[in-house]
């Protein structure tokens, strides 16, 4: 049923066919429902999707911190560096968070604990999982201030997150973030509450990062914009299902599934201003109550009888890119002539 | 919306408060408090009047040729005067002297019933916070349970079992004294837990105890503070309810209350009005500086607070 993606060497990350379902008063929410990915070492993986689309369930799933109760990863393995981090035990998934596997949220304006000040939260994660000592530890935060391109980092270190602006304070996020050399970097929106200046300014820093430390990076985002500067692959997610993967070019040049395309339609363009911006008619289907056949079909403009009834499985096209759509399969064609025989 | 409006809102304020601390020097953590408190002048009042309370409790001995538990019944109910600065009471006793011996008692009862409480209401409720669920729903009954029983009775209960002493004071306070610190600690933490700040600890693989007590925590800082310095100006009064009843500190061990206690006859109310009116003011000022120190506090120690 499922056709797997070429493994490649030797990924830092690999998500298998992972379900991570919440169990509420109204039902199941099957928040990610059977996802498949990878991540390379040294790449950039964009996942993109709608709010709800289960971006956010899927890097909490990694660093195995899903409420529990009501959510539990009910089926499907997630390794790092070949590990499963399922069967750690909670100590050992605490030496992999921010030291191995570090993330970066959102919100830089309530990221930071308001009581401290940048430097000793900077040297918290250095004093936790590299067990220096304060001196030292405050010593490489000013270090980490002036990677992160922070001006006067030694008068930073000693100021309180409200004396610093947003763009300063996820620097500083990142900073913490970047502090015990992880292998991977989860960055859940990093740039959706920043203005479009500094916003530029923090892709380019992450990219600049990413170059000198070789970490990896898995960039969450519904901003195509962002992800068309700094991702190497996408990972394109609708209603808790991978929808579409490749890479970059082949996805904005040539993308595959109907809501990839919608997607990128919608995106303002500076090459042609054409009046009223293209929009997926519709919204993400209630988790609780998803369409029997493919989840997407309520809103595509392409979707048939076989769509509505059955669930496209995911198919590979080309080198390195799949997508889950009926269109792509052989079974389309007869599916459209049987259509156009009714 | 509204809470995002807000979030920018704050943003726009630090910016702004930015400026204001470029411009000054820098400071360690326990100056920046100190210069927030000072800007407090009741807070400053507060803070010089308890001092002076605790140094007069200490040094009590030095201030007066008098002894507190000796009595010269030829000097009873003598009026305010140069060698008697407070009058003597019914018992000849010099009430300056008392007052100052019942300082450290009264003082002593209140500051370590309060710290009990505090130590163990602060705990109890972030535990109970934090872990939410069945854990704190136990925990909670177990307050509710405690709260609902008419404590002032219990309190006289737990006195009258006891020899009536300054701990067993302590003890009888301490008991019921931390529920109320509890309950707001939980619900404070019950709402901090879900901050980003929080769950960025989390991330960074720190572990519980480390998210409760040094991420969480000193964010409560000003409700802990606050109900803090209620506690004590209720201990204060509360020893000196139960000493008034005959149930606290006992004569002729010198405290605030059993000094109204034994000052409590209409006729020596009226005729010899100091015997009363000196202890009562004693706990009346003691608790006013408390609370201005706490006012004073809470501000201090917020660090968004504006450096001038």
């Amino acid at each position: 049923m499922m056709t797997r993606l070429q493994s490649h060497p030797d990924p830092i990350v690999q998500v298998k066919g992972l379900k991570t379902y919440f169990y509420t008063e109204e039902g199941v929410v099957p928040a990610i429902d059977g996802v498949d990915f990878e991540v390379l070492r040294g790449e950039t993986l964009a996942i993109v999707g709608e709010s709800g689309s289960g971006k956010s369930v899927t890097s909490l799933s990694i660093m195995r911190l899903i409420p529990s109760p009501p959510g539990k990863i009910v089926e499907g393995d997630i390794t790092f560096n070949g590990e499963s981090l399922l069967t750690k035990t909670n100590a050992q998934m605490r030496q992999i968070r921010g030291n191995k596997i570090s993330m970066i949220f959102q919100e830089p304006m309530t990221s930071l604990n308001p009581v401290y000040r940048v430097g000793d939260q900077i040297a918290e994660s250095l004093k936790l999982h590299q067990g220096m000592k304060k001196k030292q530890a405050l010593k490489e935060a000013v270090r980490l201030l002036e990677l992160v391109g922070i001006p006067e980092a030694e008068r930073r270190v000693s100021q309180y997150p409200h004396e610093l602006s947003g763009g300063m304070r996820q620097r500083v996020m990142i900073a913490i973030a970047l502090a015990c050399n992880p292998e991977l970097l989860i960055a859940d929106e990093p740039t959706t509450a920043l203005d479009v200046t500094i916003q530029n300014q923090i892709l380019h820093l992450m990219k600049q990062l990413k170059e000198k430390t070789n970490t990896s990076i898995i960039l969450i985002t519904h901003d195509l914009g962002v992800v068309a500067e700094v991702a190497d692959r996408v990972v394109v997610m609708y209603a808790g299902q991978v929808v579409e993967q490749g890479d970059v070019y082949t996805i904005f040049e040539n993308p595959k599934h109907p809501y990839t395309i919608g997607l990128l339609e919608s995106m303002p363009s500076h090459k042609k201003r054409t009046g009223k911006l293209k929009t997926i008619e519709g919204v993400v289907p209630n988790p609780l109550h998803l369409p029997p056949g493919c989840r997407f079909a309520p809103r595509c403009e392409f979707a048939t009888d076989l769509c509505r009834s059955e669930v496209p499985a995911v198919i590979t096209v080309g080198q390195e890119e799949t997508v889950r759509c009926w269109k792509y399969t052989e079974r389309w064609e007869g599916n459209l002539n049987e259509h156009s025989a009714v | 919306m509204s809470q995002q409006n807000a979030v920018i809102d704050q943003g726009l304020a630090a910016e702004r408060q930015t400026e204001w601390s470029q411009q000054g020097k820098m400071q360690t953590r326990a100056a920046a408090v100190w210069n927030r408190y000072k800007r407090n002048k009741f807070a400053v009042a507060g803070f010089i009047v308890f001092t002076i309370y605790i140094l007069a409790a200490i040094f009590a001995p030095l201030f007066s040729q008098y002894d507190p538990e000796s009595f010269d019944i030829m000097d009873a109910d003598l009026a305010p005067s140069l060698s008697h600065p407070f009058g003597t009471d019914s018992m000849g006793a010099d009430v300056f002297i008392r007052a100052l011996f019942g300082a450290r008692i009264s003082l002593s009862v209140a500051v370590i019933a309060t710290t009990v409480t505090v130590a163990f209401g602060v705990i109890y409720g972030a535990v109970s916070g934090y872990f939410g669920r069945a854990v704190d729903m136990i925990m909670m009954r177990i307050v509710d349970a405690l709260q609902s029983i008419p404590s002032f009775f219990l309190l006289l209960i737990i006195a009258a079992i006891m020899v009536p002493s300054m701990w067993s004071t302590i003890i009888a306070l301490s008991t019921f004294g931390w529920l109320n610190m509890a309950r707001i600690v939980r619900g404070e933490i019950l709402s901090l837990k879900e901050r980003d700040y929080a769950t960025a600890a989390l991330v960074t693989g720190e572990p519980k105890r480390a998210i409760i007590f040094y991420h969480i925590l000193p964010n409560a800082i000003a409700p802990i503070i606050v109900i803090a310095t209620l506690d004590i100006a209720n201990n204060i009064i509360a020893e000196a309810t139960l000493s008034f009843l005959g149930l606290g500190i006992q004569p002729p061990t010198p405290s605030w209350g059993n000094m109204l206690s034994s000052a409590q006859e209409l006729v020596t109310l009226t005729t010899y009005p100091w015997t009363a009116l000196f202890p009562g003011l004693c706990i009346m000022i003691a608790v006013l500086a408390v609370n201005f120190i706490g006012d004073g506090l809470r501000d201090a120690l917020d660090p968004r607070q504006k450096n001038k």
